[in-house]
């Protein structure tokens, strides 16, 4: 690792921390899906993912975010990294300018919500192009265990598989709540891992909120020799931070608003 | 010069297969449709073709996926499901994120009746017509569908190709220029009736013109309009010359090419009399077993109720 875990952890809270300042202020925000991956989201862009703003549009690695309403994460990681610029208060608001998350995250979608079961299928094309071409890039993905109830995940999934997409890596973003219900009370989807694993791909259970496990599953992705596309089952809890948002259906569109501000960052876990 | 090939989704796709023989940086991704023309692609490029199997969301998003990763693409299902079925795709990542694929459907409106009202493909026009960016071809003739296929390495913005299989046929020369987005026939300068349609009621409506000026009657002209946007500037130059429009489609009258011409007479403050024979699912569809002639009888865009229209029209009758 490049990075210490204490102080990728570290990374992780002031992320969650700048979320709450952020969003809160909009009004508007995924919390919950976007603290379930903030580790996640760290470990990629300070040890794997080399994006800088001379390289945006270059053959490089790239992360689409088919949860996409999870994405708001991104935009302090994009501020610390110097990605966007400027004020943030002036640019997450309403009329502020989109733009220039539109070129960062993929596959450019204006905001925090996408459509979701759609970004996969874009990640295996792209897979695909880069080894057509003989780049060298790799494509990641963060999906959302809920997300995969969308028929097009799995339109997707099989066509990776069979095409032997090693250098796509799905993490699989498993906090194991919907929006109404505990996924396992809805419409089960484990064994989840045995799933991805019989349509041809590598499959890996972590914790998704330790830094070491995450960044050891994307060494071991990134170095095996087998041929299939990977998937990292990334067992986390949504809301993860924030003990009293944790494991409660009906908090995926929740964000502070008023006196809870206060709370939330006084009650934020380091 | 007469072209040998048959329909006018087997011009598109030789043209296709010669620019990926001279090195052109071209990916078809097709949901299971094949066709005579992609038989030697497979076999000689076979990297070249890539399929998805029945999933049009899928054909959708990867094709995007692959456009991103900067090779030309073209994604091949058929309709009305590549547009119905992945609506989606096309509207949150083709239309808003503008990526530069050819999205191909075989089989547009009418095309395969006789399977169904599943298989009948009449609302997806207005579909993509609410989309920015999206241009959607209904090529008439197997000319229009080679110059369509040639544009693919200029493409800069989504397309799809509404191919239908009775197009087997050339209409116009190779020096017809798709830039406008429509061709004109027996246009003059002042004329009573302007007929637009488009596809394969084309040769047809060529026809029953030829019929008209025969009998020294010039009052009609026709519109062929390929492309959806087209040059609205010429389009209101041409219309202006006329008093009455008539559109004969095989799309549905809600949404469908009769309504892009309603907005453009409304917001231009173009008043003249406007008839519109199209597929009017107002009621519901059909309670017996149809086929393209049945449907067409019946929405009053066969030939003998088009020359009826038009008969009462120049008459000046209230239709």
């Amino acid at each position: 690792m490049r990075n210490t875990e204490k102080f990728l952890r570290e990374k992780s809270y002031l992320y969650r921390k700048r979320f709450i300042e952020l969003f809160s202020g909009f009004g508007f925000g995924h919390l919950t899906s976007a603290f379930s991956w903030a580790e996640i989201a760290t470990v990629l862009y300070w040890e794997f993912i080399n994006i800088n703003n001379d390289n945006i549009k270059t053959d490089q690695d790239k992360l689409f975010v088919s949860k996409g309403h999870g994405v708001g994460i991104l935009f302090p990681v994009f501020e610390d990294l110097g990605l966007i610029t400027g004020n943030m208060e002036d640019i997450v608001r309403i009329g502020g300018d989109n733009t220039r998350i539109r070129d960062l995250v993929y596959p450019g979608w204006d905001f925090y919500g996408g459509s979701l079961g759609i970004g996969l299928g874009m990640a295996a094309g792209m897979a695909k192009g880069n080894q057509l071409s003989g780049s060298q890039a790799n494509v990641y993905c963060i999906v959302g265990d809920a997300e995969t109830y969308e028929g097009s995940i799995w339109e997707a999934i099989n066509f990776a598989g069979h095409q032997k997409l090693s250098n796509l890596i799905v993490i699989l973003d498993r906090n194991r709540l919907g929006v109404t219900d505990f996924t396992e009370n809805m419409l089960k989807i484990e064994p989840i891992s045995d799933r991805w694993h019989s349509f041809g791909w590598e499959t890996k259970e972590i914790n998704g909120h330790d830094v070491k496990e995450i960044y050891g599953a994307l060494v071991e992705c990134l170095t095996s020799k087998s041929v299939k596309p990977k998937c990292i089952v990334a067992n986390t809890k949504k809301g993860y931070g924030l003990d009293y948002v944790i494991d409660k259906p009906l908090m995926h569109g929740y964000i502070p608003k008023g006196d809870e501000i206060e709370k939330a960052l006084r009650e934020l876990k380091k | 010069m007469v072209m040998k090939t048959k329909t006018a989704r087997d011009m598109f796709f030789s043209t296709i297969y010669e620019m990926i023989k001279n090195g052109e940086d071209i990916y078809l991704v097709t949901a299971d449709l094949a066709a005579p023309s992609l038989d030697e692609l497979r076999i000689k490029y076979p990297e070249h073709y890539i399929s998805v199997g029945i999933s049009e969301q899928n054909l959708v998003a990867v094709a995007s996926g692959l456009a991103l990763s900067g090779h030309k693409v073209i994604a091949y299902g058929l309709l009305p499901f590549v547009v119905t079925r992945a609506f989606d795709q096309i509207r949150c990542v083709m239309s808003e994120l503008d990526i530069p694929i050819t999205l191909c459907g075989l089989n547009c409106g009418l095309s395969s009746a006789e399977a169904g009202y599943t298989h009948v493909s009449i609302e997806d026009l207005g579909m993509l017509n609410m989309l920015p960016n999206i241009q959607t071809y209904t090529p008439s003739d197997i000319s229009i569908s080679g110059k369509i296929a040639e544009e693919t390495m200029e493409n800069n913005h989504p397309r799809v190709v509404r191919f239908d299989k009775a197009v087997n046929y050339q209409i116009y020369d190779e020096t017809t220029e798709i830039v406008n987005g429509f061709h004109v026939y027996h246009v003059d300068n002042n004329g009573k009736i302007l007929i637009i349609s488009s596809g394969s009621h084309i040769k047809m409506l060529r026809h029953i013109l030829d019929l008209y000026h025969k009998d020294n009657n010039s009052d009609l002209g026709l519109m062929d309009i390929f492309r959806v946007p087209f040059n609205e500037s010429k389009f209101i130059e041409i219309i202006r010359r006329y008093e009455k429009v008539l559109v004969v489609e095989e799309n549905s009258l809600h949404g469908g090419l009769s309504t892009r011409v309603l907005e453009i007479l409304n917001d231009n403050s173009i008043h003249m009399q406007m008839v519109r024979n199209g597929i009017d699912t107002s009621k519901g569809w059909f309670d017996v077993y149809t086929d393209r002639q049945y449907i067409r009888s019946f929405n009053r865009i066969d030939k003998e109720n088009i020359v009826m229209t038009i008969d009462t029209m120049l008459r000046g009758s209230i239709i």
